[in-house]
């Protein structure tokens, strides 16, 4: 039940679900890294989600919750460069992440260091249960 | 060529369980230098180690342990350590190639050598 992401059979791996929307820089993008890494931990407060997308801004980071999904973005910023090789490229992606009813939604918190976005979505200590809605057949 | 290009392809696994990879790198060049953005995410700058060696640039990072191994899961990423070299060109200061590292990226500044006049030799 402490899932965070739901499970869905067209996404089986590890049961977690998460969507990509790539609209990372489409020029070379088979060989270019852009969408970040996450992992997913979890103890008996709360999950930690870990983003490993290393030389941002904290600004340039978006992270929102429209009902129960987890958006986390990044803000194309204007880059001029002219790169000889371009392996990875974190500006401008988007991941998703469904919130599992378990989750303190206004207590979630974020920080941003060494290149990883850190997550911390706080469990709702023993209260999941009540809120469940019983209806009765009549 | 004038870019740097990386003498070693290979990923190479460790013995001691924590795997040691080739980091992403990206590279920018402009008159004056070549830039290698090289990404390793979680590292700090007390565990890097940059030498030249035979024209050689070699970076090795090695990250901190975990003191408590958490209950993931997912896991997309590990705590790996990264190792990449790259062969320099021959119009690189050797002596003054500079780092730095911010968020994660390392950013190694190799500057290129002005290039040499041509001699002009009058004839008698």
């Amino acid at each position: 039940m402490n899932k965070i992401i739901k499970r869905s059979p067209s996404h089986s791996l590890v049961g977690l679900i998460d969507e990509f929307f790539n609209i990372g820089n489409t020029m070379g993008s088979d060989m270019t890294h852009s969408v970040p890494s996450v992992n997913i931990a979890e103890n008996d407060h709360a999950y930690i989600l870990s983003m490993a997308a290393p030389g941002l801004k904290k600004d340039e980071f978006n992270i929102s919750l429209e009902h129960d999904k987890l958006f986390v973005s990044s803000m194309k910023s204007t880059n001029d460069s002219v790169y000889t090789k371009r392996e990875y490229d974190y500006n401008g992606f988007k991941r998703s992440f469904n919130l599992s009813k378990d989750i303190d939604r206004n207590e979630i918190t974020a920080s941003y260091d060494q290149g990883i976005l850190e997550i911390t979505l706080p469990k709702i200590q023993g209260e999941v249960e009540q809120k469940v809605k019983r209806i009765e057949i009549g | 060529m004038s870019t740097a290009i990386e003498a070693n392809k290979k990923r190479v696994n460790t013995e001691n369980h924590q795997s040691t990879i080739r980091p992403l790198v990206n590279i920018t060049r402009t008159e004056d230098a070549i830039s290698l953005h090289i990404a390793m995410p979680g590292h700090s700058k007390a565990g890097i180690s940059i030498s030249v060696k035979n024209n050689t640039l070699s970076i090795v990072s090695n990250a901190e342990r975990d003191k408590i191994q958490p209950k993931y899961i997912r896991r997309e990423f590990g705590n790996v350590n990264y190792k990449r070299s790259f062969d320099l060109p021959k119009d690189i200061h050797q002596d003054k190639i500079d780092a730095t590292m911010d968020q994660g990226i390392l950013c190694i500044t190799l500057p290129i050598k002005p290039e040499e006049k041509p001699k002009s030799i009058t004839v008698k």
